[in-house]
């Protein structure tokens, strides 16, 4: 099973994905973690006490930690984590930053699920091959 | 009280003749007194002489030797008559004219003048008689009449001579000086410039022919003057037209100027209101996206469900296997169900942003409604936030500490611009800053509101962005002051600010300090006057 985080200040996007994934929530292939903001976010993962977190969805606006910060963190602490970037900010110097920081992938909003599912795919069979 | 020179004049004229008179007059009446002083010492001296000539011849009462002694007198004009007594008052002699009785003779003039002598006549330390010698009064008159004449001559003739030249003095200086006035007078009263002074009437006196001539100089130049004057007014006056149309020229001139500048004035506030209005506009777009994008997936997803999953269900039921499925059924219904709410809960968020986006644009004079501030500062301080990010990638702390105030009378379209125009400068700030030093500097926005002195709703804005020096703070509120390139500011970004503030009955007011922090404090009144009657 894999983990995921999502992170958003708009909660309500949790009950998208929820809906979404719902076929691999069920089969147990994968598990999300949902967090307001980037800090209790980083907190979770990096205090080691909750699942191993394989990939992040981040928002980019959030109030006390935004997702580039979140993004550079992780990158720093947690290199093994795939961190994909969403944003309604579709703007170049976003994605420049996002890319320079080492982002797995950049996402726009409206979230296109079909993307994101291609997302998760690759990394679980990645991570699969890895567990294997 | 002034005096005339003429009274003076005729004063000092009767008071110097008085003068000279007495003085004369005391003379006199000393020099008198003097002479008959020293004739009497003269007539006792003589008669005493006698006496001692004679008194021999008086002891031994020898009468012819008595007129012969007298006879022989050398002084004998100057007497009038001798009379010699004896011892027993018995007449011895007498010489010279008159009455053989001098005692009853002697007069009290003769006494005073000293014309009357009477003397012992001594022989050894004996009187043997005495002798009256009577003085011929004549010489003593005589000196005394011609004394008198002789002063009033001197009198008479220096009156004549005083008189005669305080006459002269009179035609010489008083007259001229009396017509002179008189002139001057009438020149005065009628401004006639052409009277002048007869020079040849003062032609022998250097002094009156000098002021006469002067005078007619300065006649002349005065009425030069008054032809310059004359001339300078006439001028002055058509200067004075032209001026006047010039002016009226200006005026009309300034007037259109001041119409245009106060269209242009218009123009820019209107600027100014889009401006902050596009500032929102960014912020609002993202305020929508949020919403669309909820709205949009959830309806997806309800799509997707309706169309795959729904027929699945459908058949199980049809199949009986339905029963083994139905905890999964609930569950997606649940879901379903909660994206069916997202949709009516994000469609009204979407619609009342754009509400607020439409009152914002809106050009009719917006009216005090009660508001909820906290809510208000709330959105703004979100809606700026966002257009801030969408401007620019700068990551801002934001501490926001922001109490229920309650609500307040205000017009929510005026404060909220105000609100993001103040937001907007913090913003601007941080982000200059931010280029000038780089990755160092962690811009920082603390957005707060409370209550002061339960009267106050205190909304502070502070930034730790480039800040102000005095200069800067100083004309901050002035409309068309910016510190913004040429473009970038209309400069009435906060002009306005201070104005809506203003109408608010409130106060804005800023604290700042170069390179640290900027400030900015807005005071509104919880109840307005004229509004709350509460």
């Amino acid at each position: 099973m894999i983990n995921i985080a999502i992170v958003d200040d708009e909660t309500d996007v949790f009950e998208l994905f929820k809906i979404k994934f719902k076929k691999y929530t069920r089969s147990e292939e994968i598990k999300f973690h949902f967090f307001e903001n980037g800090k209790l976010c980083y907190d979770f993962i990096h205090s080691g006490e909750g699942p191993k977190i394989f990939i992040v969805f981040t928002d980019i606006n959030m109030p006390v930690m935004d997702g580039l910060t979140l993004l550079d963190h992780l990158k720093r602490d947690h290199n093994d984590i795939d961190v994909y970037l969403v944003s309604a900010y579709d703007y170049d110097e976003y994605k420049e930053r996002a890319e320079a920081g080492g982002s797995d992938g950049f996402i726009g909003k409206p979230h296109n699920f079909k993307e994101i599912e291609d997302f998760i795919q690759q990394s679980i069979s990645r991570h699969g091959i890895e567990d294997n | 009280m002034r005096e005339s020179l003429e009274v003076i004049y005729k004063r000092n004229l009767v008071l110097y003749l008085s003068i000279i008179i007495g003085i004369f007059v005391a003379v006199q009446l000393v020099t008198t007194y003097s002479f008959i002083q020293y004739m009497k010492h003269e007539n006792i001296s003589k008669t005493k002489l006698i006496a001692d000539i004679i008194s021999t011849a008086v002891n031994f009462q020898s009468v012819d030797d008595i007129r012969e002694e007298l006879d022989h007198l050398d002084y004998k004009s100057s007497f009038n008559s001798i009379t010699v007594f004896s011892k027993e008052e018995k007449i011895i002699a007498h010489h010279g004219n008159g009455n053989n009785h001098p005692a009853n003779n002697e007069s009290a003039l003769g006494e005073l003048l000293g014309t009357t002598t009477n003397f012992e006549i001594i022989s050894g330390n004996e009187i043997v008689g005495h002798i009256h010698v009577h003085f011929h009064t004549g010489i003593l008159l005589e000196k005394i009449a011609f004394d008198l004449v002789f002063s009033l001559v001197l009198i008479v003739t220096l009156i004549l001579i005083t008189y005669k030249g305080s006459a002269a003095i009179h035609t010489l200086i008083l007259s001229p000086v009396v017509s002179f006035t008189e002139l001057v007078k009438s020149v005065a009263a009628s401004n006639n410039l052409h009277q002048i002074i007869d020079l040849q009437k003062y032609n022998d006196t250097k002094e009156l022919y000098e002021l006469s001539s002067e005078f007619n100089n300065m006649i002349n130049n005065l009425s030069l003057g008054q032809m310059e004057v004359e001339e300078s007014k006439n001028e002055l006056e058509k200067t004075n037209k032209n001026l006047e149309s010039i002016v009226n020229k200006k005026t009309e001139t300034l007037n259109e100027t001041i119409s245009h500048l106060k269209s242009y004035q218009n123009k820019l506030i209107s600027q100014e209101k889009l401006a902050s209005m596009g500032t929102l506009a960014a912020g609002i777009a993202h305020e929508i996206k949020n919403p669309l994008n909820l709205i949009n997936n959830s309806a997806g997803l309800i799509e997707t469900f309706i169309r795959e999953e729904l027929p699945v269900y459908v058949q199980s039921i049809h199949d009986g296997t339905f029963e083994k499925n139905s905890l999964y059924f609930e569950e997606d219904v649940a879901g379903i169900s909660n994206a069916c709410l997202m949709i009516v809960k994000n469609g009204n968020r979407a619609d009342s942003i754009i509400k607020n986006l439409l009152a914002q644009s809106r050009g009719d004079t917006p009216d005090f409604e009660k508001v909820d501030l906290k809510s208000l500062v709330d959105e703004f301080f979100k809606l700026s936030f966002h257009a801030m990010r969408a401007n620019r990638a700068m990551d801002v702390v934001k501490i926001l500490d922001i109490c229920d105030v309650g609500r307040l009378h205000l017009i929510p379209q005026d404060i909220g611009r105000a609100l993001t125009n103040l937001f907007d400068n913090a913003y601007y700030s941080m982000s200059e800053k931010l280029t000038e030093y780089g990755e160092d500097y962690h811009p920082e926005i603390t957005v707060s509101l409370s209550i002061q002195e339960d009267k106050f709703a205190l909304i502070s804005i502070k930034d730790n962005g480039e800040g102000m020096d005095k200069a800067t703070c100083d004309k901050v509120f002035e409309p068309f002051f910016t510190t913004k390139p040429a473009g970038k500011g209309t400069g009435l970004g906060l002009s306005m600010v201070y104005d809506i503030v203003r109408s608010h009955q409130g106060t804005l007011s800023v604290k700042t300090e170069p390179g640290i922090y900027t400030e900015f404090t807005i005071l509104l009144p919880l109840h307005i006057k004229g509004l709350d009657n509460d």
